[in-house]
């Protein structure tokens, strides 16, 4: 995952809360490569995952008393690009639909589980296909890390419901690739 | 991952110690005390119902009570959904959502069938309803306008969501009480009255979170 544990990031999101500016370098250091693939998921668009990561940071700041030290730092911090993306996507949709050039497929993280499934391109372009609410759960578990019980935090839904959308996504992916 | 320097020199500029929030249920419990106050509002101001006996004190004071338990839940669950990651599934929300209406409606005809109302009594009027109404909707406002405020101070995902809960926990909070005065037992007078103030304050909460919500997007692109 090329994160550093969560007690580290703990330690730095306390620090932070403290405010020291070296925290914040740190924790966008650890964070920042991570929220960037799942922004790009979701947006499926580099230039708009990299505005919308700094957005996230911006909002992370604004809203860094709402963290809880005595809860992990990602599923938090995952959370809160997930609302930056629901809100940059609720103002794309008042001013265009959104428009997606499945020709180009963004360079989307792919799960460990699915790399048997076809090429890498191939692969991407599937997964580009499927709708990013829909593909969600899927990579916040195989490619993040996430348990259910944390996605299901961050989703807003039970953790049961989190599985079956992972477990849908992968199996409409497996129906794409073949 | 180096940090843009421009989005750095913004944080710098901006950074300051901060205290966590406490724990959803540590504010609910702080809030617990304004609760109390607009379920105590009725009967504290304007005196206990004539037919408290016959109700009987499990029906009265134990439904009241647990109307009031009912209602810090709603609370807990507005000020869980304002944290992000925080938020209790759709299902259980629904369900608390569900448990803060039919509180109302059920203890509404419970207290009916223990002590029916006299025909034609002269509660069974507009002015009695708009009464009962307008009284449960200004005893809840000022704990809706707090709740409002604390949801604003965290990032809600779904303000709306968020606002609809904190509203209905402060109409559940205050119908708790005012059964205890309103001595005008009328299933319809109930429900209509009471339960539309209830209502009256969740759509007022739902309204405001979401206005919350466009509020800081507003402030979001204007600060890009």
């Amino acid at each position: 995952m090329g994160d550093e544990s969560d007690d580290v990031l703990r330690v730095l999101m306390v620090r932070y809360q403290a405010g020291e500016a070296d925290a914040f370098d740190a924790l966008y250091a650890a964070l920042g490569p991570s929220l960037r693939r799942y922004l790009l998921a979701l947006a499926r668009d580099a230039q708009r995952a990299d505005d919308l990561l700094q957005d996230t940071f911006l909002q992370l700041h604004r809203s860094r008393r709402t963290y809880n030290p005595g809860r992990p730092v990602r599923p938090w911090a995952f959370a809160v690009a997930r609302h930056v993306w629901l809100m940059d996507r609720r103002t794309r949709r008042r001013k265009a639909p959104p428009h997606l050039n499945l020709d180009a497929a963004p360079d989307l993280p792919v799960p460990p589980e699915a790399e048997g499934l076809a090429r890498g391109d191939a692969l991407r372009r599937a997964l580009a296909q499927l709708p990013p609410d829909r593909v969600e759960a899927l990579l916040l578990h195989h490619v993040w890390g996430f348990k259910f019980d944390e996605i299901g935090k961050m989703l807003g839904i039970r953790a049961g419901a989190a599985r079956v959308r992972a477990s849908r996504a992968m199996a409409a992916l497996r129906g794409l690739l073949q | 991952m180096k940090t843009p320097d421009d989005l750095r020199a913004r944080i710098t500029a901006d950074l300051r110690p901060v205290r966590p929030l406490l724990t959803p249920w540590q504010r609910a419990l702080l809030i617990a005390p304004a609760a109390a106050l607009a379920w105590a509002a009725a009967p504290g101001v304007l005196g206990l119902r004539g037919d408290l006996d016959t109700v009987g004190p499990w029906l009265a004071w134990g439904g009241s009570i647990l109307q009031l338990g009912v209602a810090l839940a709603l609370i807990a669950a507005a000020l869980r959904e304002a944290v992000p990651a925080g938020a209790w599934p759709r299902s259980t929300t629904r369900a608390l959502l569900a448990a803060g209406v039919l509180c109302t409606v059920a203890f509404a005809l419970a207290t009916s069938a223990a002590s029916p109302p006299e025909p034609g009594a002269h509660q069974d009027t507009l002015r009695a309803w708009w009464g009962c109404w307008e009284g449960a909707v200004l005893a809840g406002a000022p704990l809706v306008l707090l709740l409002i405020v604390l949801i604003a101070r965290g990032l809600p995902m779904r303000p709306g969501l968020a606002g609809g809960l904190a509203g209905l926990g402060a109409g559940a909070a205050v119908d708790g009480g005012w059964r205890l005065y309103c001595n005008y037992s009328s299933p319809i007078h109930v429900v209509s009255s009471h339960g539309g103030a209830v209502l009256a304050l969740a759509v007022a909460g739902a309204i405001a979170g979401v206005t919350v919500g466009r509020l800081r997007q507003i402030f979001r692109q204007e600060d890009r």
